[in-house]
């Protein structure tokens, strides 16, 4: 059904009884967000609506006759039994450990999983929340590896668009001197200054309500964002690079890569390496000014 | 970030009063969210409207983060409040349990088309009108 269709179904229910209720839209694969917050509701709408099977049987038929009355049409209803469960834990079934492989293997742990690091491991603490950055996604395992390939200790980094904090996390926990950590978010502000203090890291990493700062110039960025961001901050970007500091950006499905190669190419930029997981890509530059 | 959702929902919820249980723990649990992380921001962001129904819309990344928006409190309860009910008459159709002006339907109308996809501001109100009437609720005028 329709989304103000849906918002009608659910008023009706509620009217005979249900107090339980969720509407989900459909979406046929993954969306890019243009912009956070921007609504993505779909037209193709399903009602969900909680109950005990005892108050299924006594509640179907109204149920059916408030809908059939405000749909003009007999709906369509699926009943499906579910199991009584703790669901406070339902979503640990989905995040299992994250380990990024190599010379400097890196494991990111969820709360609930124990895990004994092995010697020469980086754990990264990340409890997923309010913001991007859970270590599930490959844009992240993307950048969580090059970045243990490129660190070498004792650089300033500047994690742009931090999210949930996990790849300052990370620069830290490889041995950056110090990190700076910029979100628009403020949640993920929040979430990322927690997830610094989870990981003992507090100290080293700066988290500020910002973009690309102007005024000041790094080692080594990150940018996890996406094809129109990075286009959009490639100038700022490159300025906020001291002569042959290293850009590492991700985000970007294999489509859009040569046309944000070519935005960074345009500011002075060298690419170094391209990184595949999937569909996605990141790719790792260095500012040309010697 | 590199956002991408994988899922919009809308719960129907108790303002400062979420909990694990259905909706909230199967709604979300099944697309793997941390539910105890929305309870906490959700109970927090509503707890000055105690005793509303506040339904809120979770964007779902593909990395299983979450944000989410507080909606405006169901069309139902709206028309409730304006004539004055408890509940819904319990046989629409055959009875009426009150009524409302063209007016309050205009009002509701305002504050519930930031939500409904309605085009302009008369079929929002045909929108609520008809969910009045399915309440057993008469519009006067």
């Amino acid at each position: 059904m329709s989304s103000d269709q849906a918002e009608l179904a659910v008023a009706a229910w509620e009217l005979a009884g249900v107090r339980h209720s969720s509407i989900e839209y459909g979406l046929d694969e993954p969306r890019e967000e243009p912009w956070p917050g921007h609504d993505q509701r779909s037209d193709r709408a399903e009602v969900a609506a909680y109950l005990k099977a005892e108050q299924w049987a006594e509640m179907e038929s109204p149920l059916r006759a408030a809908l059939g009355e405000l749909l003009d049409a007999e709906p369509e209803i699926a009943v499906r039994g579910m199991p009584e469960r703790d669901w406070r834990t339902a979503w640990h079934d989905h995040f299992n450990l994250v380990r990024i492989p190599g010379a400097r293997p890196i494991v990111v742990r969820p709360p609930h999983i124990a895990y004994d690091p092995k010697r020469g491991e980086v754990v990264i603490d990340l409890v997923p929340g309010l913001a991007f950055g859970t270590g599930q996604h490959q844009s992240t395992r993307l950048c969580l590896r090059l970045l243990a390939s490129v660190i070498e200790g004792g650089e300033r980094v500047l994690d742009v668009g931090t999210g949930s904090g996990i790849l300052a996390v990370a620069a830290a926990a490889l041995g950056a001197a110090s990190v700076t950590a910029t979100d628009v978010d403020p949640i993920a502000v929040d979430a990322a200054r927690e997830t610094a203090r989870q990981n003992q890291a507090a100290d080293r990493i700066e988290v500020r309500e910002d973009s690309v700062p102007a005024t000041e110039q790094f080692d080594l960025i990150t940018a996890n964002l996406t094809a129109d961001l990075l286009q959009y901050l490639a100038g700022d970007l490159a300025a906020a690079l001291r002569p042959s500091g290293r850009l590492i950006v991700s985000g970007l499905i294999e489509t859009r890569l040569s046309e944000v190669q070519g935005s960074l190419e345009g500011v002075g930029l060298e690419l170094l390496a391209v990184e595949r997981e999937d569909e996605w890509r990141a790719m790792l530059l260095r500012s040309s000014v010697r | 970030m590199a956002k991408r959702v994988r899922a919009v929902l809308t719960l129907q919820l108790e303002a400062g009063k979420a909990s694990p249980a259905p909706p909230v723990g199967p709604a979300l649990g099944q697309h793997g969210v941390g539910i105890m992380e929305f309870v906490k921001s959700y109970n927090e962001r509503t707890a000055s409207s105690a005793g509303e129904l506040i339904p809120a819309q979770i964007t779902i990344y593909e990395d299983r983060s979450f944000s989410f928006e507080l909606r405006t409190p169901p069309a139902s309860n709206l028309i409730r409040r304006a004539a004055g009910l408890e509940k819904g008459a319990s046989e629409p159709r055959r009875e009426v349990a009150g009524s409302i002006t063209s007016d309050q339907v205009r009002t509701i109308a305002e504050q519930k088309m930031q939500d409904l996809n309605a085009n302009d501001i008369e079929a929002a109100m045909q929108m609520v009108a008809g969910t009045a009437r399915s309440m057993g609720v008469e519009v006067e005028g």
